[in-house]
Order: structure tokens, then C-alpha cells, then sequence
């Protein structure tokens, strides 16, 4: 079942609210799709994953 | 007879000594041959050893790479034969020839993964090689920039600081501005499916502390850093709830590199106490962890869920990395 809106923060200790909150409207500014990948980072894929991904 | 024998390993000790002097490498190869045969079979392995690693050093350093890197697998077979046990000291001299024979010469995979299959000795723990042996090994890789090596084998160490201060290296130099968070992240999720979650703490520390691109936290500015430190501290409390409700607030970062749920699914389990998935998506599990497993090692499954595919079939796949890594 899904928290209701307030109740996600009666689970996590109260010093990540604020936290977690900030990163929320953060992460909302991103924009939507991730730009490409390097290789550098690809580099760190198990083979197989990577092919799948590039 | 005894005296006989020894009198000939004499003979020849003498006749290595010339053909060392006079730079004559090609006899002295036939030559330390010729010693590890006589010594093999009056189980002199101590003076064996010695010898070996002497001989080894001596043909690499003189660039005699070949012969050097066949001196290497004899000394790690001979390891085998004998009774010395797995030490800092010999795990050392190991990881000095590999570095010695350098890159391009065949013969060093074959050394690397006897050596690695030797270092597990007596520890049943370690079944893609000792976490020591695997450090020696990934600051060589280092040294000669092969990201791709030195990675997996920090990965299966216990170095956690190296290992960031590699990953700062590499990010900086060949990554993209906006991977800063994403180059810790990877591996972090990785040591932690390899159940190694006080390494990968290490390699959190040291690589938020060390990026000269990132401000000093917690909290960070970045949320996917943010989600790794609350995961790190979520795993010590063990707290499923916990977990999957930063895994939703973390959603749209996690998003940015595909391969983070599956990693997430695996630490569900491992740290979670999450119950493993179904039989499809367990295949694709496993198979993602053993890749993330050892190339050089036949033991490639370190889960209690070996995944669907036959055991054939394992080793294939691991043959084609280990190809592939190269």
C-alpha cells in the first residue's frame, strides 16, 4: 500500500525529511530524459548490460 | 644417489649463473626448466620458489617477456604443489610479475587467473580471489590506465579509497560533468550486491570527500547522493519500509541509469530480506550477477539462487566476458 502524502514521513528518521523534501523538488527540475551516457561510464557495466543500454 | 642428484642441481645452478652473466637468456629459460623439473622431484619447493621468482624477475626486467611470463606460471604452479601459504608477502611477488610481464604478452591472463585461483586457497569465502591479491592487482591495471581491469578488480577488493580515487580520475578526465553522481552511484550499488557494503561505504566517503566537483556533505546537493548515504544508513537498520520508500522519493534520479533497478532488487534481497524475484526476472538477475562475478573464476555464482541457466552455459558466458574484458 502507498503512504498517504505525510505518512512517508512516520517511517524514515525526521533529520531525512527536510532532505528529502529539498531533493524532491530538485530532482523535478531535471530535465526528463537523461542525456547520453559516456563510454568512461558505460566502461562500468557488466558487458552484457551495457550493450543493452547503449 | 642423493648426493648425486644435488651435485647435478649444482652443475646446472653453475651453468645458469654463465649463461646469466654472459646475457645469454635463451639458455638460461632451458635452463631454470631444467631446475624446476629436479627440484619438482625431490620436492624442494622452498629453494623452488626462490629460484622461480629470482628467474622470473631476471628474464622480465631483461625484457625476456615470454620466457619471464612461463617462469611466472611454473612459480604459481609450483604455489600449488606446495604447502606456502597465502600471504601478503607472496600475494606481493605475484602481482610484481603480473606488472613486470605488462600488457600485450598472452601469457598474462593465463598467470593472472592461476594466480587468483591460487590466493583462494584455504579461504572459501573468497571465490573470485583474494580481496589482497585483487587490490595488488586492480592498482596495476591502474597504473596502466586500463579502467575497465582495475575496476573489476576493485571491485573485488577491500579498497574502497583506491577505488574512488580512481573513479575521481576517470571522471574527471573521460566522463561527463553531469556523471559526477552517477560514476559513485554504479559502483556503490555494485559492492553492495557483492554483499561488500563496508567497502562500498569507504568508496562513498572517499569520493564525495575527494571530487573537486562536489561540495562537502551530507546532505549533498545532488539527490542521487543523498539517496546512497540514507541506503548505506537504511542498510544498517535493515528497515524494508525504508528502503522502498527512498527508492520511490529517488525515482527520477535512479531513472538515469537504467541498470540501478536491478542492482536495487538484488540489495532488496541481500539487505532486506526481500523474497527473491520470480523464477523470469531472477534469470535476468542472475545473469547480471554473474557477469558482475568473476571472469577468471569457474565458481561464478556467489548467490544461494544460482540462476536458471546450466552450469555450461555459466562458463561460456564467463569465457566471453573474460574476452571481452580484455
Amino acid at each position: 500500500p502507498v503512504p498517504a502524502p505525510e505518512a512517508w514521513h512516520r517511517i524514515l528518521p525526521p533529520e531525512w525529511v527536510p532532505i528529502i523534501a529539498r531533493d524532491a523538488t530538485r530532482q523535478q527540475r531535471r530535465p526528463n530524459s537523461q542525456a547520453p551516457l559516456s563510454d568512461a561510464y558505460l566502461a562500468g557495466m557488466p558487458p552484457k548490460r551495457r550493450k543493452v543500454v547503449t | 644417489m642423493a648426493t648425486r642428484r644435488s651435485a647435478g642441481v649444482e652443475r646446472v645452478l653453475n651453468k645458469l649463473g654463465a649463461a646469466v652473466s654472459a646475457g645469454n637468456f635463451y639458455e638460461a629459460h632451458q635452463l631454470y626448466r631444467t631446475l624446476y623439473f629436479r627440484y619438482l622431484m625431490q620436492e624442494k619447493y622452498k629453494e623452488l620458489l626462490d629460484l622461480l621468482y629470482s628467474g622470473s624477475k631476471l628474464l622480465l626486467q631483461n625484457e625476456q617477456l615470454t620466457s619471464g611470463a612461463d617462469l611466472c606460471n611454473l612459480y604459481v604452479d609450483v604455489l600449488g604443489k606446495s604447502s606456502e601459504p597465502v600471504s601478503d608477502d607472496v600475494m606481493k611477488k605475484l602481482s610484481e610479475l603480473i606488472g613486470l610481464i605488462g600488457p600485450g604478452v598472452p601469457e598474462r591472463e593465463n598467470f593472472l587467473s592461476n594466480a587468483l585461483r591460487w590466493s583462494v586457497k584455504g579461504s572459501p569465502d573468497f571465490k573470485t580471489g583474494h580481496p589482497q591479491l585483487h587490490r595488488f592487482i586492480a592498482q596495476i591495471f591502474w597504473r596502466e590506465k586500463n579502467y575497465v581491469l582495475a575496476r573489476y578488480h576493485f571491485l573485488h577488493s577491500t579498497d574502497g579509497s583506491s577505488f574512488a580515487m580512481m573513479l575521481v580520475e576517470i571522471h574527471t578526465r573521460q566522463g561527463y560533468p553531469s556523471e559526477v553522481d552517477l560514476f559513485i552511484t554504479q559502483v556503490v550499488l555494485q559492492y553492495l550486491c557483492l554483499h561488500n557494503k563496508t567497502t562500498a561505504a569507504d568508496a562513498f566517503r572517499c569520493y564525495t570527500l575527494k571530487h573537486p566537483d562536489i561540495k562537502p556533505g551530507p546532505p549533498f546537493l545532488e539527490p542521487l547522493l543523498n539517496f546512497i548515504w540514507f541506503l548505506l544508513k537504511a542498510i544498517e537498520s535493515g528497515k524494508l519500509p525504508v528502503f522502498t520508500l527512498l527508492c520511490k522519493k529517488y525515482k527520477p534520479s535512479l531513472d538515469r541509469d537504467p541498470t540501478y533497478t536491478s542492482y536495487l532488487n538484488k540489495i532488496a534481497q541481500i539487505f532486506f530480506g526481500l523474497a527473491p524475484q520470480r523464477p523470469r526476472n531472477q534469470g535476468f538477475l542472475g545473469n547480471l550477477m554473474q557477469l558482475l562475478n568473476d571472469p577468471h573464476s569457474s565458481d561464478s555464482d556467489e548467490d544461494e539462487h544460482p540462476p536458471k541457466t546450466s552450469s555450461g552455459q555459466n562458463r561460456s558466458n564467463q569465457k566471453m566476458e573474460a574476452e571481452e574484458l580484455d
